[in-house]
């Protein structure tokens, strides 16, 4: 008899003829999927968004985002601002004009980091600083494209602020300084003049200061720039770049204007929203915290969609009861306990889902309460009570780095009886969503189809597609 | 992980990788189509597999949860809509030990099956199994001295009844 060790070790497929999918045809079906997960995740590209409730500021020097640990919790319906410029913000966009190389010419980063002088690093009028980079804003990014050989260099710097009112100031203070200025003499006893406009950029404000340089004999100016400064919520924008002067100025400044103009409307990521009551209590370290705008409530039913005003959508709140799981008369013992949870759930008459999105301080932690689910589960299957059973089906499912799902259908005398419980547990890193959802009038038939409403796969697909959105989330933010 | 690097990495690891599932599941279209979708995943979270140290790892343990999740449906009679991810595929017959040996495995309990599949076809250091199935190396080993021994009674069987 061969060796099996042998026999394994040598296994090949034959017979197994291979026709997949072509490549590109697999990458498609994989860019249609991540489209579908993220088409309600927060903020495309945002690996986290910090959150801090005004009076209350949280300030830091350099570049490093600031802590994502909100401030204490100020005074309900305060303000929340952005902190950390997304990924995937379009500082550089139109930076080059039509140059189809642009992207290789311009560079990005830190503009008060290094030699190289990234983005617009200060503002000067009559030889006195105006703003820079750094000084009191948290977080800033710099963009400049240089076409080797030429003067043409176009300059980008996004400052973010703790808050609206340092934004403005800054805002302010440029405009300020540059109308107080619209002579002065350089060095060289140039002249350089300076004009302030307004400009409408897309953002919540906006001005263009024009530069130029006039030597004392000359009529014309021999060197004209253009500076563009937007403002929006807490962030401030400002570019800088060589323009053509004398008849070409105004369409320059249009086409500048225009160039600009996706930026300046981007910063709308940036404008005031209104932040969540969030409980001090539950607020942990950096990896623990749940954002408070998590769209904890993206896929479940409207409040339009209950049958009664006075049901509909709850929460998302940490003050909310927990979700309570029972089978066989227990509950889950010596389950790992999370670090933070916030509560979301959808009310009506027939039922309810609720959610509880948990972080935990490990993966290891986290995968021990979907385990700790799922065994608890398991090990009660099917629940008698003299004719009346409820029946536990459960599944593995491929979602997220770990997940499961529980469908409780009741059996009376063997047969499909009324009364539907659904429990999800789906991990991304070290949180957990639980789903729980009731439905006292729906009928769980275990026998019909997998494609048939009522059958155990198609409530948990039906559960799991709701609670997508949520999961992109999760993979946004923790993944 | 740009296009072409994704497409060599698919074209390079796909028949392994069926192969391994296969072998693990016992249901040769199964694995295909579960490898199919696993790269589809692949694609759609490709940061994650950039970052992932072993990315052939990180397909083939989406393809067995797959297949395992889809496995137990069927085994209760609730197999979900099969979604098609490629066309039908010709099957030619295996061998006579192939078959043996396949039966075999699928007659093992999954877990030693897995780590039976994982070291001595995926050819992983006993580390590596254990790191990909989640467990302990010492839970490995145990599984690999009883898989083997389960699988040599089962193919020593098998040879008996069929000289019988």
């Amino acid at each position: 008899m061969p060796d099996p060790m042998d026999e394994l070790e040598h296994f090949t497929t034959p017979g197994l003829t291979m026709t997949p999918l072509p490549a590109s045809e697999v990458r498609r079906r994989g860019t249609r999927m991540r489209r579908r997960n993220n088409a309600l995740a927060t903020l495309g590209g945002v690996a986290a968004v910090a959150i801090i409730a005004t009076p209350i500021a949280l300030a830091a020097t350099g570049n490093d985002p600031v802590d994502r640990t909100p401030a204490p919790a100020g005074p309900s319906g305060g303000t929340a601002w952005l902190t950390l410029i997304p990924d995937t913000f379009p500082l550089t966009e139109g930076i080059g004009g039509t140059d189809p190389d642009a992207e290789e010419r311009t560079k990005e980063g830190d503009p008060t980091a290094g030699d190289e002088a990234l983005g617009v690093p200060s503002v000067e009028f009559c030889g006195e600083t105006a703003w820079t980079a750094g000084g009191d804003t948290i977080q800033r990014l710099g963009a400049t494209y240089a076409q080797e050989g030429t003067e043409n260099i176009n300059r980008r710097t996004l400052a973010l602020y703790a808050d609206g009112d340092a934004a403005d100031a800054a805002f302010e203070t440029i405009r300020r300084a540059a109308a107080e200025c619209p002579e002065s003499e350089n060095r060289n006893g140039d002249t350089e003049l300076v004009e302030v406009r307004d400009d409408d950029l897309g953002s919540e404000e906006s001005f263009v200061v024009v530069k130029q340089w006039q030597a004392p004999d000359d009529d014309f100016p021999y060197e004209t720039s253009v500076m563009q400064v937007a403002h929006t919520g807490n962030s401030l924008l400002v570019t800088e770049q060589g323009a053509a002067g004398g008849d070409q100025l105004e369409s320059e400044i249009v086409r500048q204007a225009e160039l600009t103009a996706p930026v300046a409307e981007a910063m709308d990521a940036f404008a005031a929203q209104p932040a969540e009551a969030v409980d001090e209590g539950e607020q942990g370290t950096d990896g623990t915290t749940i954002p408070a705008a998590f769209p904890l409530l993206d896929g479940l039913p409207t409040d339009d969609e209950a049958t009664d005003e006075r049901f509909g959508r709850e929460g998302p709140s940490t003050g909310m009861d927990p979700i309570v799981l029972e089978a066989c008369g227990s509950t889950p013992a010596a389950l790992p306990a999370p670090a933070s949870t916030l509560r979301a759930g959808w009310r009506d008459a027939p039922g309810s889902q609720q959610r509880a999105l948990m972080t935990f301080t490990s993966d290891a932690d986290a995968a021990a309460y979907v385990d700790g689910v799922l065994e608890f589960f398991a090990a009660c299957g099917v629940d008698d009570q003299g004719g009346i059973a409820k029946v536990y089906h459960v599944t593995e499912e491929a979602v997220g780095d770990q997940a499961a799902s529980v469908v409780m259908g009741i059996e009376v005398d063997g047969e499909a009886g009324v009364g539907m419980q659904v429990v999800q547990v789906i991990r991304v890193g070290q949180t957990v969503l639980l789903v729980r959802v009731d439905e006292d009038g729906n009928i769980v038939r275990a026998d019909d189809p997998p494609a048939s409403p009522g059958s155990p796969a198609s409530l948990t697909a039906e559960f799991l597609d709701r609670a997508a959105p949520v999961v992109a989330a999760m993979e946004s933010t923790w993944g | 992980m740009d296009e072409r690097e994704f497409d060599d990495f698919y074209t390079a690891s796909f028949q392994r990788i069926t192969g391994q599932v296969y072998a693990m599941i016992g249901n040769r279209d199964e694995a295909q189509e579960c490898v199919q979708e696993a790269f589809v995943r692949a694609w759609a979270h490709r940061k994650k597999l950039e970052k992932a140290e072993h990315p052939e790892a990180w397909v083939r343990t989406t393809a067995y949860r797959l297949a395992v999740s889809r496995w137990r449906r069927t085994m209760r009679g609730k197999r979900p809509v099969d979604r098609a991810v490629g066309p039908a595929t010709e099957s030619a017959a295996p061998s006579e030990a192939h078959v043996a040996l396949v039966a075999a495995l699928k007659q093992l309990p999954e877990a030693q099956r897995q780590a039976l599949v994982l070291h001595h076809i995926a050819d992983l250091p006993v580390h590596d199994v254990a790191r990909e199935v989640g467990v302990p190396e010492g839970t490995i080993k145990a599984r690999l001295s009883r898989g083997r021994a389960a699988l040599a009674a089962l193919l020593a069987d098998e040879e008996g009844l069929s000289h019988a």
